[in-house]
């Protein structure tokens, strides 16, 4: 069990990470959502213990990661720039993954390389910005690290390099379950491979929940204005759009049986809202993150 | 395999094959330096001694590679930081031991073969210590150097630049040799120079230490 406690990430005057608390159960995928400069990167850093917290905790099985020898075997953080020596071969890099880490799996690895049409040879300061990413991967996945973190690893690849990796990514986890947190943007992409949603904004948690309650959670409501402005009345507003007498609102919380019948009756159509159209009402500047809490 | 042990052969397996390289094009500059003087000079001056003072300052540059190139390399493989300084300073330890026997023996050979002045057992194991404890500060200094500026960034590591050089500059004026591997400088004696630089090694350690116990890995070497 990974638990996080009032954890905070601080630099200078910026507030990062603001007291987040949060268990994440392990043996689950996780998709940490988040808009630029939330404070993803700062999270996944205190957890792969790349820098130590501000103020509150981590533990990982009720022990803090954060020079832990055996806790950062265990961990796998790959993020969008490369930790490698710019000058050392692809080939090399993998090299060193596979004699430290103890889960490493070569034949993996392999396969991987051949998905992503890698050239080992090349160094990795010579690899494209996509090939760059195709080798995080492999290192991500081929670790086979009971807490694989990877942050933004997608960056530059093209889409058939991306299916590859989801595709692979969920044929190994599937075989070799483990704890993998997924820092992404592309969240249309991803979100059939998520098992819970992790969104945080301007530091502080806004939702976690497993991803088929968060997406029922959302619903926009289209109908005469005057009918669906009495519905959505007591309710969690997140959009709202209208366009002559029509009027469609975004609600955060979901509708049980009684209210989509009261709904159906009014002739007010329910429709769903997909994880990013939630995700971006949730995480919009204008938004009281206190509402959905 | 204990990490520690992991991170030195990693270490020397990346970096020797340039290091021997370079020492190699040295050794061949100085034989070439060496048959030129005694072309030109009669005695022949010694070339070994002025020119192996580089070494010192070599394991200095190992350091500042070790911490800018390989420290987040190691730490996102899952090493901590603690086995990742262990192991790379064990990899300091050898090179400035291997470097500490090389430069009396390249200066008893030199004198073998062209009768150079000077040299004898005694100057040989005061070259020895002389240049382990130069090497030593050297990559001290080197570390804490490249340490603050990773860890404070380029302007806050700068403050820090003049403290962690300490040890390499008290090695440069108070444990410098001559062309005949004697102290160029009187202003201490030996025994004393060489407590006075590993004193100032070792404070500078433990700021090496401080800065990278819990430095936050960055994206690149400027932090």
């Amino acid at each position: 069990m990974i638990s996080l406690r009032d954890l905070t990430v601080r630099y200078g005057a910026t507030t990062a990470v603001d007291s987040i608390s949060v268990d994440l159960a392990p043996g689950k995928i996780y998709g940490l959502l988040g808009r630029n400069g939330s404070g993803k990167t700062s999270l996944l850093s205190v957890l792969s213990a790349y820098r130590k917290p501000s103020s509150g905790s981590v533990t990982i099985d009720g022990s803090d990661p954060f020079e832990n020898r055996e806790l950062m075997r265990d961990i796998v953080f790959v993020r969008d720039a490369l930790d490698a020596v710019e000058g050392d071969r692809a080939g090399t890099l993998l090299d060193l993954h596979a004699r430290m880490r103890p889960s490493w799996d070569a034949e993996l690895a392999a396969k991987l390389v051949a998905t992503f049409e890698l050239d080992l040879r090349k160094r990795v300061g010579a690899l494209s910005r996509g090939q760059r990413s195709s080798l995080g991967v492999v290192i991500g996945l081929a670790s086979r690290a009971p807490l694989t973190i990877l942050d933004e690893v997608y960056l530059g690849m093209d889409a058939a390099a991306r299916t590859a990796f989801y595709r692979e990514m969920l044929a190994d986890y599937l075989e070799h379950p483990r704890t993998i947190i997924l820092s992404t943007h592309l969240i249309q992409e991803v979100a059939d491979l998520l098992e819970e949603v992790v969104i945080i904004d301007r530091g502080r948690l806004v939702v976690h929940e497993d991803t088929d309650t968060f997406r029922s959670r959302g619903v926009a409501v289209t109908g005469p204005a005057d009918v669906v402005t009495v519905f959505a009345e007591g309710r969690t507003v997140l959009a709202e759009q209208s366009l002559g007498r029509t009027r469609q609102v975004t609600l955060y919380g979901g509708l049980d049986a009684d209210d989509r019948e009261r709904a159906e009756s009014a002739g007010l159509t329910l429709t769903p809202v997909g994880i990013q159209d939630l995700f971006v009402h949730l995480t919009s500047p204008e938004h009281n993150l206190e509402a959905v809490r | 395999m204990n990490p520690r042990r992991q991170v030195t052969e990693h270490l020397l397996r990346t970096y020797k094959s340039a290091l021997i390289g370079f020492a190699g094009v040295f050794v061949v500059g100085v034989v070439i330096a060496d048959i030129v003087a005694a072309r030109v000079a009669d005695p022949a001056p010694g070339i070994w001694m002025y020119v192996a003072i580089a070494f010192r300052y070599w394991v200095g540059i190992i350091a500042v590679i070790f911490i800018s190139n390989n420290l987040r390399q190691f730490v996102a493989v899952g090493v901590t930081r603690r086995d990742f300084m262990a192991g790379a300073t064990a990899v300091g330890v050898l090179a400035s031991v291997a470097f500490a026997v090389f430069v009396p023996l390249g200066h008893g050979i030199e004198y073998a073969i062209h009768g150079g002045s000077g040299f004898s057992a005694a100057t040989g194991f005061r070259e020895f210590a002389a240049t382990l404890v130069s090497c030593l500060a050297s990559f001290v200094a080197g570390s804490a150097a490249c340490a603050g500026i990773y860890r404070f960034g380029a302007w806050g590591g700068l403050a820090l630049v003049i403290p962690a050089l300490l040890p390499a500059a008290a090695a440069t004026i108070f444990l410098t040799t001559d062309s005949d591997g004697q102290i160029a400088a009187d202003h201490l004696s030996f025994p004393l120079a060489l407590v006075v630089c590993l004193v100032a090694t070792a404070a500078v350690a433990v700021l090496s230490h401080w800065e990278l116990k819990d430095v936050t890995i960055r994206r690149s070497a400027l932090g």
